[in-house]
């Protein structure tokens, strides 16, 4: 495999589709993407329900098998049965709608799981860095609580610091506030935020378009299952040129 | 309504059909049923007691011979149950595998020993295998026949707990890059295992009570015992302990199984 | 048992292939696998009556009538069937109680009635469980909204609760009664000539152990994988959201 280094500015891709395909049996979800994500970079991917943005996001977690074309993330071609995935795993940080916490372990354990187990990092040191984690996203009060006592923005603010403790070199936000009721949306938002500005690769499938346009360096618009337009939030926002985009925006900004 | 009613007691300056009436038919069926309990008790406990030839369980002989079966069964059941569960576990992750070949395997084994009276396997072991030159002491024939099917039981009620885990936990756990067999362990089971007491522990008391299956073919357990004695003083002491024996051994049963339920509801309240 | 002196002197004129022993006692199996049906059928017909009646009597309010059917259920589910298999063979027969009787011209034979009662009484008890889960799983409303029309205790239960119950509990009692076929082949040790029975006698005619046991297997599957099936059809059927959603949440590992 070889992994293209001709960019404009002159870094690697972290992550790189080429011709990307996926079905859901009848269904063609993704139709030949092309998309090149940098490293430092903010994406948003944005456009309609069903339109295939949180299985984008799923492929590069490997959480869904494309069918076609060349998946590479971080130097690895997804598309290659022989893949090491568990590795890709650790390196791409997933945020669920749901959550996902784990019900049974507290809200450090949570955190420290995958350290220890993936990683073999000793229970000392693993502790340190959830709680450490817990602290960044401002919940490190409910160390020992269960996920069940916590509110769903705090139960977020854990997904994303069990997610950190991988030390990933991507994290992937898969409508993190949609499950949220709206006055915790802000909290995790503010995380998310933080998390940009110290200079994490993120790419996030999100509805807050005002925090699109405030964090994003860029902008994917997904419809029919390939990459409409991608630019940065100004460009996107202000003048969009696809017919489609426009319409997205006209439908979205109403509300 | 009239100003009497605001008197102090109300009810007595109702007019008489107004009244709640003496003999409802709710009533009338609890008495009912009293009354049968009763007479359950008087014509069939009491006479039980007394009439009966109780005589034989006052010796510490006739205990001292049922605790030695009574040793037979809990050996059986408790060896069967350990093997069952290793393998049951193992034929449930086969099941879920995605190599289609173990998972038809698995899914092939789990579905013929369900569909088979539990009797016949043992019946099998006991019978096919010294024909095929594979000999044992008998507790341990009766320990594979009952494993090989209570293993396939124990498979199906792992595999239901541990698909009725969230899919999302799976994703979480996978997309944290935890391996299948770290996810399982870490993950599935812990939440799995709390579902599935109950139906593991109703196995339990099949497995208990189906121990004596095995008495039927050669195995000398407490089943057999009970059988010994009466058939003993049915020969020599002349008035027949048949009922009795029979009533003392289920009581063993009962005891055994009843304490494993009981366990299990409480398992089951906490959880 | 006194078949088996005139058994060893048929053994010789068996053939000696695979399966002849098979082939040539098939009518045995089949009478067998009749007998099988047969005594599943009558104890299937006592242990729903009595799973019906023990059911509602555990529900209903009257104190008496509970104690009985819990300890019913309770005695017949926590001891071995092939205990309470002995206590009606060998057991009722020393009350004097005889199994043996006539029924309109048929014969009735004391192990075939002994069976039946056993099988039955013993699924019964599982039978009343099942359905008491179905009762109490239908909502108080409909009880009191029947009440509310107009109608009898005994319409409640009979026209509205009682459909609602069954029609939830038919998968969990296809699954006893397959179970109870499965378990009716312990009958054979007290002489109900069923397929279990028959297998030991032709065994003990022909010594063809393996072939003889490992067919009697296949003769079973012939009667218990076509139950599983249906079992299976009624619960795609009467609890659809279930299997479905099942099938949906299950991960694969």
């Amino acid at each position: 495999m070889s992994i293209s280094v001709d960019q404009p500015n002159g870094r690697t891709p972290l992550i790189e589709f080429r011709e990307v395909h996926k079905h859901f049996g009848k269904l063609h979800i993704l139709r030949g993407v092309n998309e090149k994500i940098m490293e430092g970079e903010v994406i948003v991917i944005l456009g309609p329900s069903g339109c295939g943005k949180s299985t984008m996001l799923r492929c590069i977690n490997h959480l869904e098998k494309i069918d076609g074309g060349d998946l590479i993330v971080d130097g690895i071609n997804l598309g290659d049965p022989h893949a090491n995935v568990n590795r890709i795993r650790g390196e791409t940080g997933m945020v669920f709608q749901q959550f996902n916490l784990f019900p049974h372990l507290s809200v450090l354990q949570n955190v420290m799981l995958a350290p220890m187990k993936v990683r073999g990092i000793s229970k000392d040191a693993a502790r340190e860095k959830g709680l450490k984690l817990l602290k960044r996203v401002g919940i490190e009060e409910k160390a020992d609580a269960f996920p069940i006592q916590l509110s769903g923005g705090q139960q977020q603010r854990v997904a994303i610091a069990r997610s950190l403790a991988m030390d990933p070199k991507i994290m992937l936000f898969d409508e993190p506030t949609s499950a949220l009721d709206p006055e915790m949306i802000r909290e995790v938002l503010d995380v998310m935020r933080g998390l940009a500005q110290a200079g994490m690769t993120m790419a996030i499938v999100t509805h807050e378009m005002a925090f699109a346009r405030e964090v994003a360096n860029r902008v994917l618009f997904i419809d029919g299952g390939k990459v409409c337009e991608s630019g940065t939030p100004a460009e996107f926002f202000d003048n969009p040129k696809e017919e489609r985009a426009k319409d997205f925006l006209s439908k979205i900004l109403k509300h | 309504m009239s100003s009497t009613a605001l008197s102090a007691d109300p009810e007595t300056q109702l007019p008489a059909l107004h009244r709640a009436p003496v003999f409802t038919f709710a009533r009338m069926f609890n008495a009912a049923g009293w009354l049968i309990l009763g007479l359950l008790v008087y014509f069939l406990i009491i006479p039980a007691v007394r009439f009966g030839n109780w005589s034989p369980f006052g010796a510490l002989s006739t205990w001292q011979f049922l605790w030695v079966g009574l040793q037979v069964t809990l050996f059986v059941a408790v060896f069967s149950v350990v093997i069952s569960t290793i393998v049951g576990f193992v034929l449930a992750l086969g099941r879920l595998s995605n190599n289609k070949l173990i998972s038809r395997l698995s899914a092939g084994y789990i579905e013929l020993m369900r569909a088979l009276p539990s009797y016949l396997i043992i019946f099998y072991v006991f019978i096919v295998f010294p024909k095929i030159g594979i000999k044992l002491p008998s507790p341990w024939f009766a320990i594979i026949g009952l494993s090989l099917y209570t293993s396939a039981v124990m498979a199906e009620i792992f595999r239901a707990g541990i698909l009725s885990v969230e899919k999302g936990q799976l994703e979480a756990a996978y997309a944290l890059g935890l391996k299948p067999f770290d996810t399982v362990i870490n993950i599935i089971l812990p939440q799995a295992l709390r579902r599935m007491v109950p139906s593991i522990v109703s196995q339990l008391i099949t497995l208990v009570k189906d121990t004596s299956l095995a008495s039927i073919i050669a195995l000398q357990e407490l089943t057999a015992a009970g059988r010994q004695l009466y058939e003993y003083y049915g020969q020599t002491a002349g008035k027949p302990i048949v009922l009795e024996t029979l009533f003392v051994i289920a009581s063993i049963y009962f005891v055994i199984c009843y304490i494993l339920a009981l366990i299990s509801n409480r398992l089951e309240i906490k959880g | 048992m006194i078949l088996l002196a005139e058994a060893n002197a048929a053994a010789p004129a068996v053939s000696d292939y695979f399966g002849s022993a098979i082939v040539e006692y098939l009518p045995y199996f089949l009478r067998g696998m009749l007998m099988t049906i047969n005594i599943s059928f009558w104890a299937a017909i006592v242990s729903f009556a009595i799973g019906l009646v023990v059911a509602v009597l555990r529900v209903t309010p009257s104190g008496g009538l509970k104690v009985v059917a819990t300890a019913f259920t309770e005695f017949f589910r926590n001891t071995p069937l092939y205990v309470q298999v002995l206590v009606f063979y060998f057991g009722l027969p020393k009350l004097g109680i005889q199994l043996k009787f006539s029924f309109f011209g048929i014969e009735v034979g004391d192990s075939f009635s002994a069976g039946t009662l056993a099988l039955g009484l013993y699924t019964g008890a599982y039978v009343a469980e099942a359905i008491r889960s179905g009762l109490l799983a239908i909502p108080r409303g409909q009880g009191e909204a029947a009440r509310s029309l107009g109608l009898s205790v005994l319409q409640t239960l009979r026209l509205v609760v009682l459909p609602q119950a069954i029609r939830l509990v038919l998968p969990p009692l296809g699954n006893l009664y397959s179970a109870m076929l499965k378990n009716s082949a312990l009958l054979s040790s007290i002489g109900v000539m069923d397929l279990m029975f028959q297998a030991d006698f032709v065994n003990n005619r022909t010594f063809k152990t393996f072939e003889v046991f490992t067919s009697v297997v296949f003769f079973y599957l012939m009667l218990t994988l076509p139950m599983g099936w249906f079992v299976h059809w009624l619960e795609k059927k009467y609890n659809p959201l279930r299997a479905k959603t099942l099938r949906l949440q299950g991960a694969r590992i």
